[in-house]
């Protein structure tokens, strides 16, 4: 009897706890479909906004589709360097994507002029996301239990020889498990930037503009070190660091 | 000590000996100037001397007029003892410039000398546009010499301080000093200098209305040495300017002035004195442009070429085709109209933009973008009409080629991959043919249509954070196992090792007998024997540990001595059994029917009983 009531009160609270999700998932659905109206009529502009304004209020969105239409939009639009970033975010949720990698070649095509000098990051993230997360943190959680139990149950046993292997493949398979997951988070976290602008200057300091160390071009891409106000620090292709502005760039911390 | 104080009193006596005599001494005060004509701009000292006294005070607000401005002053006080005679004098000298030209009258001023006031004499000044004065200056009152000498006439010919000072050269340069309306002239204003200037104060370029200037300095303005009449120069770039002029017309560029405070020549020690390097000025004849001008001209001036292209010809329904106009050449592109071109009404301008970029080497390059957006299928022509410019190099009007675009539009449908997918026909050196699929990589695919899962359950950080949660917790928890079990437990234990091991005899024996069970050989009378061997080894290992005893010997006798009072009578009957059809076994006396196996098994049924009967005396 106790057990039914218990039932109950956890299925009202699923029940509840579905119907909110329901209901702050309908807003972003309508704004999903404002954009593919918008760009199935060819209003990039339009249909950019409202992909970007799903990013913006519902971060959680912040997946495959959303990010390739983003890429979609931008390419559309002549936005090259704003495309590849959106492109090659979308690539950290479906590496293997055959759509996606015709999109990234058409991308490293125009900047580049060869599809292959772009290629290498689509190799590296596929390798690296060749389980993705939805795969990899429930076959971890399992693979920890798992490798616990037996662990356990060698020890109880006094079996000297298994409790050894045991212990050993316990550290090996967790420590390759964190290893991989966290090279993942880093990649899903870097904070990268992409050129959106034809082309611009890289300064040794930001507040000297004689100070120009090289210039830009549309579609360049590379690592932020550090945001400082217009201006942001970023990794440049020799190994030092330099200043570009902020407004020339798309970063991930935009979002 | 008494030397010392002679010393001091004699000091004291003369100062107020010197000021006794000086304030009987008849005052005198007087204005003078260091120079008597002067360019706009240039610097000049104005002295205000009183004599006999050693200060003086104004009685009322120095005036020096609304177009001379103060630089800076400085105060010197001088005293002399010639033939008997002495005299002091306070000066106050004032650094000036004139901001505009004309004669001016400087003074009388009026000075407060103790309860008396004296008025001054005036001074004039001629004031002339930069580079109209004459070429040496006079000086006045013994002042410092301060001329400009000319030492090459015309455009770009190098200003030195004056004739003796070659430590600092100025020279301002203009390419054309006769050009047609709004074609593009480049002055430069350079410094050659030998040694350090200091306290710098420079009048930039003034360049007329009309004109349209860019500014083309360098942040890096040292350009390296320079050797000038045998003598090796630093070289520095002060100001270059591209100047277009949209009126026809003379125009008189004044001369730059550059006042600083330079080293020297005249003195044996190093010390710097106020200098000014004046230019001469530019005269610039403007041109107009020959009366032919085509129908379509639009005011460029230069020397320019034009590219009309299109990033593809044939397309679907709305698609978008980039068509790119660049203009590039030498000249007034700033100036030039936005491009004109003729489209269908089919066809929408989807946008339309254009940038000025200029190269380093002064090469301009406008270029236009315009997305276009066909809406219905069939052939579509884009016309791009010529572009005329006048060419200065030979004076006449020219025209850049339009160009017609012809838009081939098709079907709007969505390709499938295969049809992505491009033919190209190769020919290989023995003429053989081979086929090389390319992809068309000119546009993407479509987008998605559904939102896609939310990632809010499958955060990176939150996991990450809860895995290495749960695997410091696991390791602490074996570490804490480990640690309770063999350290802590192993202390404090009050249970005796024999306790310990008689209790673990059985969980040893049964692990034992199983092993040999499995992998005991009995085909020769040797391996019999050695499983035999075994099994004595496993029983007295278990007697051991169970009972607490030293040994125990596999004869009738030695197991009635050991185990007896130990395990119940019955037990140690079969066991006596058991072993007598073991030794039996080893020589060969024993029953055919009668299997090893099935006494290994047997025994183990024995010591299960023995087992069993021992812990229920325990408890």
């Amino acid at each position: 009897m106790k057990n039914r009531y218990i039932l109950m009160i956890l299925l009202l609270m699923s029940l509840t706890l579905a119907l909110y999700a329901q209901n702050g998932d309908d807003s972003a659905e309508q704004q999903f479909v404002q954009a593919v109206n918008a760009y199935s009529a060819n209003d990039w502009v339009t249909s950019y906004q409202r992909f970007y304004d799903i990013l913006v209020t519902h971060p959680e969105y912040d997946n495959f589709e959303v990010n390739f239409n983003l890429g979609s939009c931008c390419f559309k639009m002549g936005r090259i360097g704003e495309a590849r970033y959106y492109f090659e975010r979308a690539l950290m949720f479906k590496p293997f994507d055959a759509d996606l990698y015709h999109n990234l070649e058409v991308i490293y095509q125009r900047i580049y002029d060869s599809p292959e000098m772009g290629l290498q990051d689509v190799h590296s993230k596929r390798a690296l996301f060749l389980v993705g997360r939805q795969v990899l943190i429930p076959l971890l959680l399992v693979l920890i239990i798992l490798t616990v139990t037996m662990f356990s149950l060698f020890y109880l046993t006094h079996g000297k020889r298994g409790f050894g292997i045991m212990a050993l493949l316990f550290f090996l398979l967790s420590v390759t498990g964190f290893i991989w997951f966290g090279l993942q988070r880093a990649d899903y976290n870097r904070n990268v930037y992409v050129v959106k602008v034809q082309q611009t200057d890289v300064y040794l300091s930001p507040t000297d503009p004689g100070s120009v160390l090289m210039t830009l071009s549309e579609g360049a891409k590379g690592t932020v070190i550090e945001n400082t106000g217009t201006f942001i620090k970023i990794r440049i292709p020799d190994g030092t660091s330099g200043y570009i502005k902020r407004s020339a760039v798309i970063s991930s911390d935009e979002f | 000590m008494n030397m010392k104080k002679s010393f001091c009193i004699v000091w004291i006596l003369l100062i107020c000996g010197m000021s006794i005599f000086a304030a009987n001494k008849e005052v005198s005060v007087r204005i003078y100037l260091n120079k008597d004509s002067v360019v706009v701009g240039e610097m000049f000292k104005l002295s205000v001397e009183a004599s006999g006294v050693q200060s003086l005070d104004y009685a009322e607000p120095l005036d020096f007029g609304p177009n001379i401005t103060q630089i800076r002053s400085e105060q010197s006080m001088s005293s002399s003892w010639i033939n008997g005679v002495s005299s002091v004098s306070y000066t106050i000298a004032y650094y000036l410039r004139a901001t505009e030209q004309g004669n001016y009258t400087i003074g009388p001023f009026k000075i407060k000398i103790r309860r008396d006031i004296y008025e001054t004499n005036s001074v004039e000044i001629k004031v002339d546009e930069a580079g109209s004065s004459p070429s040496v200056s006079s000086n006045q009152g013994g002042g410092q010499q301060s001329a400009n000498t000319q030492q090459s006439g015309g455009n770009g010919s190098y200003k030195a301080v004056d004739r003796t000072n070659r430590n600092y050269l100025l020279r301002v340069n203009a390419d054309k000093t006769e050009v047609y309306k709004n074609e593009p002239v480049l002055i430069t204003v350079d410094l050659y200098i030998r040694a350090h200037v200091q306290t710098i104060s420079y009048e930039a370029l003034k360049l007329p209305t009309a004109a349209w200037t860019e500014n083309l300095s360098d942040s890096q303005n040292l350009k390296g040495s320079e050797t000038i009449n045998g003598i090796s120069y630093q070289h520095y770039e002060i100001e270059k300017k591209r100047v277009f002029i949209s009126r026809e017309g003379e125009y008189d560029i004044p001369g730059v002035v550059y006042n600083f405070h330079g080293l020297s020549p005249s003195s044996f020690f190093y010390s710097y004195e106020p200098m000014t390097l004046v230019s001469d000025p530019i005269k610039l004849k403007v041109k107009p442009l020959p009366p032919n001008a085509p129908a379509n001209y639009s005011g460029l001036v230069g020397d320019f070429t034009m590219n009309i292209a299109a990033d593809k010809t044939t397309l679907d329904a709305k698609d978008i085709a980039a068509l790119t106009v660049t203009i590039e050449g030498m000249g007034n592109l700033h100036a030039g109209k936005d491009i004109e071109y003729k489209i269908d009404d089919t066809i929408d301008v989807f946008s339309s933009k254009n940038s000025l970029d200029e190269a380093k080497s002064g090469m301009k390059i406008k270029r236009w973008e315009i997305l276009l957006q066909p809406t219905e299928t069939g052939t579509h022509t884009v016309v791009f009409p010529d572009v005329s410019y006048f060419d200065v190099k030979t004076g006449q009007y020219k025209v850049l080629p339009g160009k017609t675009i012809t838009l081939n539009v098709t079907e709007n449908r969505r390709k499938s991959s295969e049809d992505e997918q491009s033919k190209v026909i190769h020919y290989n050196e023995d003429g053989t043919k081979r086929l090389n699929v390319v992809r068309d990589l000119s546009d993407i695919t479509y987008i998605r249509m559904n939102v896609g899962g939310k990632q809010d359950r499958l955060n990176y950080d939150l996991w990450f954070n809860l895995f290495v949660i749960i695997y410091i917790v696991v390791i602490i928890a074996i570490l804490l196992l480990l640690f309770v079990r063999f350290i802590i437990y192993r202390k404090n234990s009050d249970t005796p090792d024999e306790v310990v091991r008689s209790k673990n005899a059985y969980k040893v024996f049964a692990a034992a007998i199983a092993k040999l069970q499995k992998s005991h050989k009995s085909s020769t009378p040797q391996e019999t024997a050695d499983t035999i061997d075994s099994l004595y080894k496993i029983l007295e290992l278990y007697f051991v540990q169970k009972f607490n005893i030293d040994s125990v010997e596999f004869t009738s006798r030695a197991l009635q001595d050991k185990l007896s009072g130990k395990i119940g009578q019955e037990s140690l009957d079969k066991l006596r059994d058991y072993v007598l059809q073991f030794d039996m076994m080893r020589f060969g006396g024993a029953d055919s029917s009668v299997n090893l196996s099935d006494l290994i098994s047997q025994i183990s049924v024995l010591i299960r009983e023995i087992e069993h009967q021992a812990n229920e005396k325990t408890e």
